[in-house]
């Protein structure tokens, strides 16, 4: 009898396993998430994009000529080749500005994420590993920071500090980190109790030892999902900020000052909102695409049943 | 990524009604507490009232005389004190820019929002229940694929420049509705359909991740095998147990509802409180602010509340 019938016969729990078993599931694994991988190829384009804006934009974002002033797209009557998708109020290039501001918009959102981040999962480690009084302070301002509208409080943050790209980050990452504290602190306390943690106690680990060896690598990979979610969020909100002009400052591109500015020519220059709306939107898409993507691979767990 | 809480109260033990009334109540409070403590430290600690109740070129000595008459010289903890007591009185002072008291302002708008936000519910859950009750029951299928689509899309969509989108097709080119105010009906399609577009995504992955429970249940494989329809199976079985954990989230996100109603106010010159207290906010004017976070705050509070309570006591598997 050959290995492969003596496996046959022990049923299906023994399955012969062929060298390149594993790889195919991987490659499985990796089909599965078509639109992550289109999101992710989508994300590498649009950050290279605004990675080589200088060697990429026609023109430079800041300057224009007011002769030039609120040309259309090139495509339409009156367009020129020079400027692709036309020009603002004060003749600066809209395609090299849009470019440009995916820059802030992307560096902003990555930074703030990293703050919400950082605050959320050392907050949630401390209070779903030490509990007590810790604890229920921690939980009830993550109570407090959920049921409030986001938005508002970073509203109102913003208009204490003073619109600037860093007040934009620092307000993002203080009204955003509840989200992982949660998840963190749930995990945490789940964790803690389970026999690997003991295990770890009795053989003389500290605490320090216990939280960055063996709970922190348990938790890295939600705090990833999260994170790239968090991303395209931040985006979105950024962007609405700079709209209503307590974000980034003139003269500085950005998606949703130029959002702000083009809403006047609603009436006339329908394009001009359309161009910096859609970069929000497809950004916000791709990071999306791609989160959706790193849970199903990185957290099996909550893949979508 | 919602997960539904189990038909609940407390750890998966029935708990009377007043018993989980009181414990939620206490929650809020303890919710209403850090609100304030929060809208007092952005207000009073990070920023600086005088700041802009006097013109800059003020001298010290006048800036050190209203300090001093406002209080504003004592103690942190005297000061929030006082906020505390004034704001459980009601009392949020009159508005810099109108000379009105900001309560006033804000509770002739309050009913405005709550039109807004029960109409953009409305077109939400017109989405979503249809969308999400045949995505899950059908799995793999095209109202799934739909279902997939709709949350993906609708969750990265701007909803601020959606409205616009709409506001220049619906409004500017084709002339079929007002691109934005208040009156009509006729005014409230586009912000309303905006709203919806913002909550339906989360609604419908609540309803269908619902159903797919539901419907892996022992008592739904009993109504099949007793040869139901498999409408009746769906509706009456799966749905009703549904509805349960799936309403007490909605009633639990209220917050969010309220986010998107600043957003889509604002978008639409809305005349509501959100759209208030963002002109409030650009402009510093603190009271009204502040009477509108600590509204807002009660308001949510009490539909979290309301909703948590009532809909669990609905289920009779938590009744004592």
């Amino acid at each position: 009898m050959g290995r492969i019938e003596a496996a046959a016969a022990i049923g299906p729990f023994a399955a012969p396993r062929r060298p390149r078993a594993s790889l195919r599931r991987a490659w499985h694994r990796v089909r599965r998430v078509r639109g992550g991988l289109a999101g992710s190829a989508a994300v590498v384009i649009i950050v290279g994009l605004t990675l080589f804006a200088p060697w990429l934009a026609p023109h430079d974002p800041y300057v224009g000529r007011v002769v030039d002033r609120l040309l259309p797209p090139a495509w339409m009557d009156g367009g020129s080749a020079a400027f692709p998708l036309g020009t603002d109020q004060i003749g600066r290039d809209v395609l090299s500005r849009l470019i440009y501001g995916g820059r802030i918009s992307l560096v902003i959102s990555v930074l703030a994420v990293g703050v919400a981040g950082a605050v959320g999962l050392s907050l949630g480690l401390f209070a779903g590993f030490y509990r007590g009084w810790a604890d229920w302070m921690i939980s009830a301002a993550v109570d407090v920071m959920l049921t409030f509208p986001f938005i508002l409080l970073a509203l109102a943050t913003i208009a204490v500090l003073g619109p600037s790209i860093r007040n934009v980050v620092i307000v993002l990452g203080i009204t955003g980190w509840p989200i992982y504290t949660r998840v963190v602190r749930a995990e945490t306390v789940r964790l803690r109790s389970l026999e690997f943690t003991m295990a770890a106690r009795a053989l003389g680990a500290t605490s320090a030892r216990i939280v960055l060896r063996h709970l922190l690598p348990n938790l890295v990979n939600a705090v990833i999902v999260i994170a790239s979610l968090d991303v395209a969020r931040f985006i979105i909100v950024e962007a609405f900020l700079s709209y209503l002009g307590l974000g980034v400052q003139p003269p500085i591109p950005s998606w949703g000052g130029m959002l702000g500015d083009f809403r006047a020519f609603m009436f006339d220059r329908w394009w001009l909102p359309t161009f910096p709306g859609t970069a929000i939107f497809v950004t916000a898409l791709a990071v999306n695409l791609m989160g959706d993507g790193l849970r199903d691979l990185l957290d099996p767990q909550s893949r979508r049943p | 990524m919602a997960k539904l809480p189990r038909a609940r109260g407390g750890r998966g033990r029935a708990v009377s009604l007043p018993a989980r009334a009181a414990c939620n109540l206490s929650r809020a409070l303890v919710v209403l507490f850090g609100i304030s403590l929060i809208t007092f430290v952005i207000s009073h600690v990070i920023g600086d009232p005088l700041a802009v109740l006097l013109p800059l070129d003020a001298p010290q000595a006048t800036r050190a005389v209203y300090r001093h008459e406002m209080g504003f010289d004592q103690p942190v903890g005297i000061q929030y004190l006082r906020f505390a007591a004034d704001v459980v009185r009601g009392r949020f002072g009159d508005s810099f820019l109108v000379k009105k008291p900001a309560l006033a302002l804000i509770t002739e708008r309050i009913p405005r929002t709550l039109l807004l936000a029960a109409a953009g519910m409305g077109v939400a859950l017109a989405v979503a229940f249809p969308l999400g009750i045949l995505a899950g029951a059908r799995r793999r299928s095209f109202a799934d694929s739909a279902s997939i689509v709709l949350a993906v899309a609708g969750a990265a969509i701007p909803i601020y420049w959606l409205g616009l989108m709409l506001q220049i097709l619906l409004g500017v080119h084709l002339h079929w509705l007002p691109p934005s105010g208040y009156g009509s009906w006729r005014h409230l399609v586009l912000p309303a359909f905006s709203l919806g577009v913002f909550l339906a995504p989360v609604t419908m992955r609540l309803v269908r991740s619902g159903m797919i429970e539901a419907l892996a249940q022992d008592y739904v494989r009993t109504a099949r095998a007793k040869g139901m329809p498999e409408g009746a199976v769906l509706l009456r079985h799966a749905l009703r147990n549904m509805l349960i954990p799936v309403l007490t989230v909605l009633g639990l996100q209220f917050g969010q509802l309220m986010g998107g109603a600043i957003i889509t106010e604002t978008v639409f010159s809305w005349p509501g409180v959100a759209s208030l207290v963002v002109q409030a906010i650009q402009n510093s004017d603190f009271p009204v602010t502040q009477a509108a976070v600590m509204t807002l705050a009660v308001i949510i509070l009490s539909v979290n509340l309301t909703v948590d309570t009532l809909v669990g006591a609905l289920d009779p598997r938590t009744r004592a």
